[in-house]
């Protein structure tokens, strides 16, 4: 992303383009959120306080099979899909529609390949609360953080190819900060 | 350093803010799964999402 946002904010105004892509991110997340969150809310209506077992149960075994498969501990195939943001949408739907809907692609999260298994149990945890303000925080901060780190490689590189480079070096360091993370989590929500 | 400044800032910040919305929904909403649970699922959101800066 850094490598297609880039370069195209070069034109324009670069604060609004990425300001727009921000926006997009933040209204992805928020937009599963308020799916996730209804649906959760109709399972709780359907089978009542058993929702909080089973999240107590789900959430962190889900935790532990990503962390186990994001640490490199667990060899097994990653569940992922192949799709990736349109290149195209600045053209076909113009340049800031194009940079938002870029956010808004990404920020839903889970229409694009998944880079973690952490992040799979983001929508599964949003949907097992059953609480649609639980829903919309988690789902609508992931959407707006992958935004901002967007925006903050665009805003300190200089020569995108280079950032790009720079980060896909970072990528199995973060697999493994990302799957500590998941284990800790995983601990906190057991013994809470 | 200029720029590791401003990228340290922006991401501080939008640290800042996930940790808000966490308080906001965990502290104010009171949902059935508990507070902590809220808290640590959006730090989750938070590293994952802070982490993916590079994936398509």
């Amino acid at each position: 992303m850094v490598g297609q946002i880039g370069p195209l904010v070069q034109v324009g105004r670069k604060k609004s383009a990425l300001a727009f892509h921000v926006v997009g991110g933040v209204a992805g997340g928020a937009t599963i959120g308020v799916v996730l969150g209804f649906a959760g809310l109709l399972l709780r209506a359907a089978i009542g306080d058993t929702l909080d077992t089973l999240f107590v149960v789900v959430v962190p075994a889900a935790l532990l099979y990503a962390a186990a498969v994001d640490l490199g501990v667990l060899r097994v195939r990653p569940i992922t899909w192949e799709r990736q943001t349109p290149g195209s949408w600045p053209c076909s739907l113009g340049h800031y529609p194009g940079i938002f809907g870029w956010g808004f692609d990404l920020g839903l999260g889970i229409t694009t390949r998944i880079p973690y298994q952490s992040l799979l149990v983001l929508p599964l945890a949003a949907f097992l609360s059953g609480d649609l303000g639980t829903a919309v925080a988690i789902t609508a901060v992931y959407g707006a953080s992958r935004a901002i780190a967007v925006v903050a490689a665009v805003s300190t590189a200089d020569d995108y190819a280079a950032a790009c480079d720079a980060i896909q070096t970072r990528v199995l360091p973060l697999k493994r900060l990302v799957g500590s993370t998941a284990l800790v989590i995983a601990a906190l929500i057991v013994i809470s | 350093m200029a720029n590791s400044a401003r990228l340290g800032g922006l991401v501080g910040l939008a640290g800042l803010a996930g940790l808000a919305a966490a308080a906001l929904a965990g502290g104010v909403a009171k949902p059935a799964i508990g507070a902590l649970p809220v808290f640590v699922l959006v730090s989750l959101s938070l590293v994952v999402g802070l982490s993916t800066a590079a994936s398509p």
